[in-house]
């Protein structure tokens, strides 16, 4: 068996395989999904249909495969580093003996533990170059760094005068909701 | 593109037209067909046909400007897609969750609709497709720019009288 891996991996043909068929196969299945999910019988309802657009938009997944196989590899080792960085924290807080475990923990936060998250996420994203294969690598910053540092200060302060001004009165309401 | 046998045969199916014609006219002939069919539109399936092969060949002539918006969408769409994919990975294996029975795009189904929306619009603009439709939009101008942060502001204010109100 192991005589097989290498003369696989030897030969070639994986790099055809990573590099080709598996951005396809991907294209395919998150197109067909995503047809198939929606409405009641998907969108269009007749399965050959869902098909054959599956199957064309995967075809020009071929024409940047590898681009796209260098950012699926990019995002995938790194949502594994992070993922590996949580299991330690999680290690670390029942070592510590944190009352409910990691669990509780999150359970306790979600707020916090959720905005972590989507930085983490964002950050990932934009890190593996999710925004160059947006097609949106044009984009400058419009600010240099320190003008965003400020107005990221100015922002947060703002957003805790709001909120941290009217104290427990506005806790049970909802964020977000248009003005009346 | 590599040099690789794939690779090779790729580059020769572009040389032939297959991503800039065929597939555009395989594509809208499916969509055609497939949305007529779905509303039953016409009864009769030949007439259906008839429209989507129709269809299918009016976007020939504009083929060579249709695949690589048609490509650049594709990237956007996985490029989004494997972000949601690898989201939805670390809200579940961290255990993340809103109550018992809700997940958290279920819980917060405007949120994630106008992010989505915003991503979409996004994906439309950087593949070129304003220039497409006719409209000429440089992403990297200052009134694009001061648009964005003017709609950023817009929506701190909206936020802010939303809490006061």
């Amino acid at each position: 068996m192991e005589g097989v891996a290498v003369d696989f991996f030897g030969t070639g043909v994986a790099d055809e395989f990573f590099v080709y068929a598996l951005p396809w196969l991907l294209v395919f299945a998150l197109v067909y999904g995503i047809l198939s999910q929606l409405g009641k019988d998907g969108m269009p309802n007749s399965n050959s249909t869902r098909a054959v657009i599956s199957v064309v938009l995967a075809f020009f997944s071929l024409l940047f495969a590898q681009p796209l196989m260098m950012f699926l590899q990019a995002i995938g080792g790194s949502a594994i580093v992070i993922l590996t960085g949580f299991l330690f924290f999680f290690i670390l807080l029942e070592l510590t003996g944190t009352e409910g475990g990691a669990m509780d923990f999150i359970g306790e936060h979600p707020g916090k533990f959720g905005l972590v998250l989507l930085v983490i996420i964002v950050t990932l994203f934009i890190g593996s170059g999710g925004i160059e294969m947006m097609g949106l690598d044009g984009i400058t910053p419009p600010l240099n760094p320190a003008t965003t540092f400020f107005l990221v200060v100015v922002a947060v302060s703002i957003w805790w005068m709001v909120h941290g001004g009217n104290g427990e009165d506005n806790k049970n309401e909802t964020p977000g909701e248009g003005p009346r | 593109m590599s040099e690789s046998l794939i690779g090779q045969m790729i580059q020769n199916l572009e040389g032939l037209g297959f991503f800039a014609y065929l597939l555009p006219w395989l594509l809208t002939l499916a969509i055609v067909f497939g949305i007529l069919e779905h509303y039953d539109m016409p009864e009769s399936t030949s007439a259906r046909g008839v429209i989507a092969i129709v269809a299918a060949f009016t976007v020939l002539p504009v083929g060579g400007l249709i695949a690589p918006f048609l490509k650049d969408m594709v990237t956007g769409l996985v490029a989004i897609g494997v972000g949601i994919l690898v989201a939805v990975i670390f809200i579940e294996l961290l255990g993340y969750k809103v109550s018992d029975t809700q997940n958290i795009f279920l819980k917060h189904p405007m949120s994630f609709g106008v992010i989505m929306i915003i991503l979409a619009v996004m994906v439309f603009v950087g593949a070129g497709g304003m220039e497409l439709i006719g409209v000429s939009i440089n992403v990297t101008s200052e009134l694009v720019t001061l648009l964005a942060f003017l709609a950023v502001i817009s929506l701190g204010v909206w936020f802010i009288a939303a809490k006061e109100g």
